[in-house]
């Protein structure tokens, strides 16, 4: 999702052994693309974003898991870095995946109603 | 062009060794890496003979490996650090004989990275956390557990980062059952990264920083640092908790030191040093390797220096306190990458060059008069302690395991070989290049020899490798005349040995009894006045010899029973087991008997008519807890083998028949390719397949597999051994029945590791052969050559080639073949080495100092001693060479016969004088004569790099091509690191520049140069008037020669930066080529290109007719890209089989030699693409490493499949083969002959 949301942010610690799941809607998706098809690797997310409530959130957007979450074939050949937009230096986040790091969105709440007044700043329509 | 990538033999040098009980069992095995493949080796602690069980590529770079046992198991698991960014855990599956892998942990990107962990490993000693480092900054810790099932678990990883710090080594400190802690090397460099004075940078110190993982908490804290006075090298864990008083020791420079956590002071002690050592004196000694020894009551420490010393370690503990270190000189070994010490008393040494060793630890050198050495003597600061280096005294050499790493170099001999193409091209090419293809076969047999010069300085030699089974002469004994037949008996079915051997003449028996000695007996029971057909262990203890009139059966209390052939017949042909005996009379009769549970031997009533003349027959073993085998093969004249049932329901009656290309000579049916179990119980058992071997008389051997339940035939396999018809005997060969083939040449065919090998015996021509087990030789052959019984071991089963050494002096860096003499000419040159004279000289300096020194009633003593120091010569090979420091460079050409390997001509060069190239040629204006040119550095530094200048040393090779006599040498103002002869004249690379030379009466006369090669010309390809440059940075550069203006121009170059080592020519456009990272590549220019280019003086030329950015204007493409993971330092097109096709043969450094063979058939490149690809995801690289992007590591790998990979096929579990074959279309069987096929085709 945050391929297509440039405001989400990943949560990019050090993924552990906890398996990242997807909700409903969700279902199928890679957690770097969103793309559908080829799933490959499962997603491993850190200890933090499974603790508690959290555990066995969608990756993506939160909601209760209902599958396992893939990263598809093409990310993990490319060893799916990080979103090449975010340079090292100007994050300060740790720089890793399950290879970059865990893929956990953790900003969710607040992006969904920014984008909203987002775009009423810049006179968009909404569809 | 389509390649198929096919190792010959793996890497043999090691860079890891760990040992610990990997099967679960008593038994101590070790684990060694070599560079990417894992391997299981099992000494035997009885012969002293190391085993290799498993040899697994993982197709990724092994960076560090570990063993661990959880607490109160029985079984070590290993931990891999690879650079696949994961972590992986494996144990090993001694049923299934292959490593599982356990965990995968990913934690980063794939590669060697600065700051992806995987470069250092270290376990807690009670097995409770694993810590895997980066070079820099990042540490990680899993925690390892077991769950409700006893499996074993792994946490998500702790983090123990520190950013600006570099890691140098890192232990698991022992602390018994508290938290666990781990002990690291680091520095600091962030103050000295801010400083641009440079002072912070020379103050920056070394720290020992200890890491406690807090289970309770499950967090990991950086304890505690400590800045450290030397800079340390490694670190040993002292044992802790009940056993020993923890901590660990810091190997430094000239120091080691006794650290521990907490208000203990430090221990610290001097490194000895040789006496009279002629090293450098201002360098430093530090510790290389090390390897600890514990058990209940104590422990030690063998750790060895650089220059291969060992030391013995101990610690004196007051109360658990330590006080005291005290080290004594051990032995002197080859300096080793890794050392393990073996519960049994075994060292094994995994030599850094060179070939690796088991040593017996005879003693531990508590009681000699060996001086020891502590921390507790008194010694000024800088001072040390001396001793004096000596042969073995503690260790005794039970095993050698030959290595070739490093290679350096390495030359095909073989097949002449042929062009096709281009015939006009393989004149002048053969003229230039006679040096590889003209020669077949320096020695003149019909099988290719590579000669491969490796090693290291005074380890160094040079090898020459057939393809064949090395085998041990144990006797040879002359009989008093030609035999036709040999057979050994046991006495008993219980006895582990072999009782007697039969010896068959024309008209007579001989018995010979197996003990102390071989002896004549004549009270055996078998009749001696006859020729002998076969003989056997019948039932538990009864013997029987089948003779042309009769069958004899010798019971145990030596009654005998006697069968004697109706009427005029005779037994032709027979075939015997335990219980089974099978004739066939004159006329084609089968007669069948059969042992009943009293141990008489039955006659079955009926008997069979066969439709033709026998030929032979075969009858397999009968099967653990069976009465019978239920096969019989039987060889007929009309050109098919048939099988038989011998089963009590359908006895006699046919099953299934093959028909033959040719008249069978003999038969063979043996089970063989199953894994040799023990279960708990120590019953030994195996499953395997039932093989029928025939053996045709046009000399093809066919191996056919045998369905154990209906008796059919299937899945031929053919190969073709030799011009004599082929004879099969069954052997034993680790436990396990094999098959001895004979032809013009033996062959032995085997199963090893869950592959079928078809080798031959590098040995003369043998007429007929049996098993053979004594005490001295469990597992043997004895076999007839014309008049004598020979006794043969067959020991290194599973090596490719067999080799044969000769020793050299320094390194050995290339070598040219003379192609008169066929003597090669060799090039060796070490850094950091004296010449022989220098060496001679710094000797006689020091003892006249020695004498000086002394004063004046020590004086004759000291000149005594002088003279012991003057006449002492330890060899170099073990002792190692005096390093003689920086910028001191020495260097031989050498004349060799490489037959016998005897040096016809030794030339010494001077001190600081390098050799770096060699060239043999004639020179058009001189005739006949060959002369052989020889580049030499002067006064070489590497780093930072200057150099005096160079000379081409020019000799005119005399003597039929044993002399080298002096001509002259040339000056030259850079490395000449490239010579060719070109058209009469030689191609001589100086550095950056290009030149033609001539031979002049004085020196070499320049003709012509080119200044537009980019850094440094490694190498110079000629054909026709092309020449190929390859720069030692920028890839090829194509020259041509105008003759006609005497200009070298240059027309094209590639589009890659490969840093290349070698290069071989494929054809007139194309390059094989191979770079200093381990890939190989074939450029080829594109069929447009022009070489008839003009060089452009004025530069009034179009811009667009320049290439970009000084580049040529014309540009090579890419045929094929390949990363083999090794550097390959030789690459050469050349037959390896005679009457094979030809293939890019290449050597690595790490000792490994493959080839790539093209695809003959469109079919054949697809199915083998469809195989790679679902190996890929169904049998993934056993340490994560993805295996498309391992073998993409630099270049993205095009045109090129690996074989490699294909034939881990065969050690796939066998629904995994089905379900990957199904997708192909195929049956299993079907997918492996295709594998066997397509390396049967172009090599072994």
């Amino acid at each position: 999702m945050a391929k297509h949301h440039p405001d989400l942010i990943f949560c990019r610690k050090q993924a552990g052994v906890a398996i990242g799941r997807l909700c409903e809607k969700c279902d199928g998706k890679c957690v770097i693309c969103d793309s559908y098809v080829r799933p490959c690797t499962l997603v491993r997310i850190c200890d933090e974003c499974n603790y508690g409530s959290y555990q066995g959130r969608c990756v993506i957007c939160g909601g209760p898991g209902v599958s396992d979450a893939y990263y598809c074939k093409e990310c993990t050949i490319q060893e799916k870095d990080l979103r090449s937009n975010i340079s090292p230096k100007r994050s300060n986040l740790p720089t890793f995946a399950q290879r970059d790091g865990c893929p956990k969105i953790v900003n969710l709440g607040s992006s969904k109603t920014d984008l909203f007044y987002e775009r009423k700043k810049y006179g968009f329509k909404k569809r | 062009m389509f390649l198929y990538n096919l190792t010959l033999q793996r890497a043999t040098g090691i860079s890891f060794a760990i040992h610990g009980n990997f099967s679960g069992t008593k038994q101590q095995e070790i684990v060694v890496s070599r560079g990417k493949i894992l391997e299981l080796l099992r000494p035997d602690p009885n012969t002293g003979k190391v085993h290799t069980l498993l040899t697994v590529e993982v197709f990724g770079v092994i960076r560090s490996l570990m063993a661990f046992r959880l607490t109160g198991g029985t079984k070590d698991y290993i931990v891999v650090g690879s650079d696949s960014g994961r972590i992986v855990i494996l144990e090993y599956q001694p049923s299934k004989n292959m490593f599982e892998k356990i965990h995968q942990e990913t934690f980063g990107k794939s590669g060697c990275r600065r700051i992806v962990p995987g470069q250092f490993l270290a376990v807690d000693p009670k097995g409770r956390a694993v810590m895997i480092s980066a070079i820099e900054k990042q540490k990680l810790v899993y925690i390892l557990n077991r769950d409700a099932a006893a499996r074993l678990t792994i946490s998500s990883p702790l983090e123990a980062h520190k950013a600006n710090t570099l890691v140098y080594h890192v232990v698991g400190v022992d602390v018994g059952f508290e938290n666990p802690m781990f002990a690291c090397l680091e520095m600091d460099y962030e103050e000295a990264d801010n400083d641009p004075t440079g002072e912070a940078a020379a103050n920056t110190q070394q720290t020992l920083t200890f890491y406690e993982l807090d289970l309770g908490l499950n967090h990991v804290v950086r304890k505690y640092s400590e800045p450290l006075e030397e800079h340390g090298n490694f670190l040993i864990t002292v044992p802790g908790g009940s056993d020993g008083p923890s901590g660990v020791l810091i190997c430094s420079e000239n120091y080691i030191t006794y650290k521990n956590f907490g208000d203990q002071p430090d221990i610290r002690c001097p490194i000895p040093r040789r006496r009279n050592d002629l090293d450098d004196p201002e360098r430093g000694m530090i510790f290389v390797c090390s390897a600890t020894h514990k058990t209940k009551s104590m422990f030690f420490f063998l750790a060895q220096t650089e220059q291969g010393d060992i030391f013995k370690i101990t610690l004196e503990t007051d109360e658990d306190m330590v006080t005291e270190i005290r080290l004594k000189y051990f032995d002197t070994v080859p300096v080793a990458a890794a050392m393990c010490v073996l519960k049994t008393g075994f060292l094994f040494v995994a030599s850094e060059f060179g070939n690796h060793y088991l040593y017996q630890i005879a003693h531990l050198g508590d009681d000699d008069e060996e001086p020891e050495f502590s921390s507790a003597m008194p010694l000024e600061e800088g001072d040390t302690f001396f001793f004096q280096p000596r042969p073995l005294k503690n260790l005794v050499l039970v095993d050698e395991l030959d290595s070739l790493s490093p290679i350096l170099f390495c030359q095909e001999t073989g097949v002449m070989a042929v062009y096709p193409q281009y015939s006009h091209v393989r004149l002048c090419y053969s003229r230039l290049h006679c040096s590889a293809e003209r020669i077949a076969d320096l020695a003149n047999e019909d099988t290719p020899q590579l000669y491969v010069a490796c090693g290291r300085g005074p380890r160094s030699s040079l090898r020459v490798l057939r393809h064949g089974l090395e085998v041990s002469e144990m006797a040879v004994s002359e009989l008093p005349g030609n035999p036709n037949a040999v057979w050994t008996v046991r006495r008993h079915i219980e006895d582990e040995f072999d009782a007697y051997i039969i010896v068959s003449f024309v008209n007579a028996t001989l018995v010979l009894s197996i003990g102390e000695t071989v002896e004549e007996v004549t009270d055996s029971g078998f009749l001696g006045t006859t020729p002998t057909l076969s003989c056997s262990l019948l039932g538990d203890d009864a013997l029987v010899q089948v003779y042309p009139d009769g069958i004899r059966h010798i019971r145990a209390d030596k009654r005998v029973n006697e069968w004697k052939t109706p009427g005029k017949k005779t037994i032709v042909k027979c075939a015997v087991n335990q219980r089974q005996v099978v004739i066939a009379l004159t006329g084609g009769e089968l007669v069948y008997f059969e042992m009943d549970p009293s141990g008489q031997l039955n006659e079955y009533t009926e008997r069979k008519e066969m439709s033709a003349d026998v030929v032979c027959m075969s009858l397999a073993n009968v099967p653990p807890g069976e009465q019978r085998s239920r096969f019989l093969a039987v060889g007929l004249v009309d050109n098919t083998v048939r099988i038989i049932s011998l089963d009590p329901s359908d006895c006699l009656q046919p099953l299934s028949m093959q028909a033959l290309p040719a008249q069978p000579e003999s038969l063979c049916i043996v089970e063989m390719g199953g894994t040799e179990k023990q279960d708990e119980l120590g019953e030994r058992g195996s499953i395997g397949f039932l093989y029928l071997n025939i053996g045709l008389q046009n000399g093809v051997l066919l191996r056919t597999v045998l369905d154990p339940v209906t008796g059919d035939l299937s899945d031929t396999r053919t190969r073709y051994l030799g011009s004599r018809p082929v004879k099969l005997f069954r052997v034993r060969m680790q436990g396990q029945e094999a098959v001895l083939a004979m032809s013009s040449r033996s062959w032995l065919s085997y199963s090893y590791q869950s592959r079928f090998h078809l080798t031959p015996l590098s040995y003369e021509t043998l007429e007929f052969a049996s098993g053979f087990a004594s005490e001295q030789c469990p597992e043997g052959i004895v076999a007839i050559s014309t008049n004598t019984l020979r006794i043969l071991a067959l020991e290194k089963l599973g090596a490719v080639f067999n080799q044969v050494a000769f020793p050299l002096q320094y390194t050995p860096r290339k070598f040219v073949i003379h192609p008169e003499s066929n003597n090669l000419i060799i090039i060796e040159t070490d850094h950091n080495a004296y010449t022989e004279a220098t060496k001679a000289q710094r000797k006689q300096q020091m003892a006249e100092e020695m004498v000086e020194a002394a004063g004046e009633d020590e004086r004759e003593l000291a000149a005594e001693m002088a003279a012991a120091f003057l006449n002492e010569n330890l060899p170099e090979s073990i002792f190692g060479a005096p390093k003689a420091g920086n910028g001191q460079w020495a260097s031989v050409i050498r004349v060799m016969n490489p037959i016998q390997g005897n040096t016809l001509d030794l030339v010494q060069l001077e001190q600081n004088e390098a050799a770096f190239s060699v060239a043999v040629c004639r020179f058009s204006n001189t005739g006949e004569d060959w002369y052989v040119l020889v580049g030499v550095a002067k006064d070489l530094i590497l780093n930072p790099r200057s150099v005096a200048g160079g000379f081409v040393y020019t000799y005119k090779l005399v003597n039929n091509g044993e002399k080298l006599e002096f001509l002259h040498k040339t000056p030259v103002e850079e490395v000449p690191a490239a010579i060719a002869p070109f058209q009469g004249r030689v191609l001589i690379g100086v550095g950056k520049l290009l030149r033609v030379y001539d031979l002049g009466k004085k020196k070499l006369l320049r003709k012509c140069e080119n200044k537009h090669i980019a850094n440094y010309i490694s190498g110079i390809q000629t054909i026709g008037h092309r020449v190929i440059v390859s720069d030692v940075q920028e890839s090829f550069i194509w020259v041509r020669y105008k003759r006609n203006e005497n200009q070298l121009i240059i027309f094209a170059d590639d589009t890659y930066p490969r840093w290349v080592t070698t290069a071989s020519l494929l054809d007139y456009d194309t390059v094989a080529g191979a770079d200093k990272f381990g890939n190989i590549c074939v450029v080829r220019l594109p069929p447009n290109t022009n070489d008839e280019v003009d060089e452009d003086p004025t530069g009034n030329k179009a811009l667009w007719d320049r290439g970009l950015l000084n580049g040529a204007s014309q540009k090579a493409e890419v045929i094929m890209n390949y990363h083999v993971g090794e550097t390959v330092l030789s690459l050469q097109k050349t037959t390896l089989i005679p009457g094979g096709s030809e293939s890019l043969v290449y050597t690595t450094l790490s000792g490994g030699i493959g080839i790539l063979v093209p695809f003959t058939s469109h079919e054949d490149h697809d199915f083998f693409q469809h195989v790679e690809m679902h190996l890929r995801s169904e049998h993934p690289p056993l340490c994560g490493r993805d295996h498309l992007s391992f073998r993409s590591y630099y270049f993205p790998v095009k045109n090129v499949i690996d074989g490699d990979l294909c034939e881990q096929f065969n050690s796939m579990e066998p629904n995994k083969q089905k379900n990957v074959s199904e997708e192909l279309d195929r049956t299993p069987p079907e997918v492996s002959k295709k594998l066997e096929d397509i390396r049967t085709r172009y090599a072994f």
